[in-house]
């Protein structure tokens, strides 16, 4: 049982560029690894992003897929959580593009922080109905609730809801700063509390 | 350049994720964390290892003399 644990916490100090660099010269286990500490993560991102499990899954494949295939060239400073979070995202917009036309204005991460009015900015703190969280299906409204997001806010929702990154990291992957990335977590909330207090 | 020397990642550093805290936050915490099924991870291993292993293009005078670069062994 110690040994187990030892095991575990040695293959979790081992850097993503140590393992990537095993898996260059053809350590299977090594990728092993990248895909055992970043498939659940992905994997969440993905679901509640497009809320299908078969879709989720595939998507996933592809993602590592594309890991293994690029990792030669993979020498760009990028930490490869934000490259794996900006592959799957990337593949879930292919994904939304297929099933709906989605306006280009709508994918595109514009840094429009300047645009925003000061009230746009400010969180809206006004309490949901107590009722809401007594909803047996609270789980299935909150999965709604992201669907009916517009994509780029979707996705700075998902990645902190579900991938659980850090602002910084969310900007990483959506190539903007860690403050725009703050504000349109800022701008998605009123969007998901009138999704949540809409009647179903 | 020695192969070791090569930087594939750099690790990023703690920052600062400060912001408060609401109702909403907790809410949304309540979604739970899905398990990836262990099919599904063997299913993607397997495609992977029937794939041609990966090889690292290094410009040849800067691999030097490092007999421990794949291309080398």
């Amino acid at each position: 049982m110690q040994v187990q644990e030892r095991t575990k916490t040695q293959t979790s100090e081992i850097s993503d560029g140590i393992l990537a660099q095993q898996t260059l010269v053809g350590d299977q286990r090594a990728f092993e690894l990248l895909v055992q500490r970043y498939s659940k993560p992905l994997y969440n991102f993905i679901y509640r992003f497009l809320g299908d499990y078969d879709q989720a899954s595939d998507i996933l494949q592809q993602v590592f897929l594309q890991l293994y295939i690029s990792l030669p060239k993979l020498r760009t400073g990028e930490p490869l959580k934000a490259w794996l979070f900006q592959v799957a995202r990337n593949r879930c917009l292919d994904e939304l593009r297929r099933k709906h036309p989605i306006p280009f204005s709508e994918l595109e991460p514009a840094n429009d922080e300047d645009d925003l009015s000061p009230l746009a900015t400010i969180a809206d703190s006004s309490p949901l109905p107590e009722e809401l969280a007594e909803r047996r299906d609270l789980q299935q409204s909150l999965q709604k609730a992201i669907q009916t997001l517009p994509p780029r806010f979707r996705s700075v929702v998902t990645l902190r809801y579900a991938g659980q990154l850090r602002f910084s990291e969310i900007g990483q992957v959506l190539s903007m700063p860690e403050a725009t990335a703050k504000t349109y977590f800022q701008r998605a909330k009123p969007l998901l509390r009138a999704a949540l207090t809409q009647p179903a | 350049m020695q192969y070791s020397q090569y930087v594939l990642f750099s690790d990023g550093g703690v920052p600062q994720d400060d912001l408060p805290i609401d109702e909403l936050d907790t809410l949304f915490e309540q979604l739970p964390q899905l398990e990836v099924s262990p099919s599904l991870i063997a299913r993607i291993l397997a495609t992977i290892s029937r794939l041609p292993r990966p090889t690292l293009c290094i410009p040849k005078e800067e691999l030097g003399d490092n007999p421990n670069h794949p291309s080398s062994v």
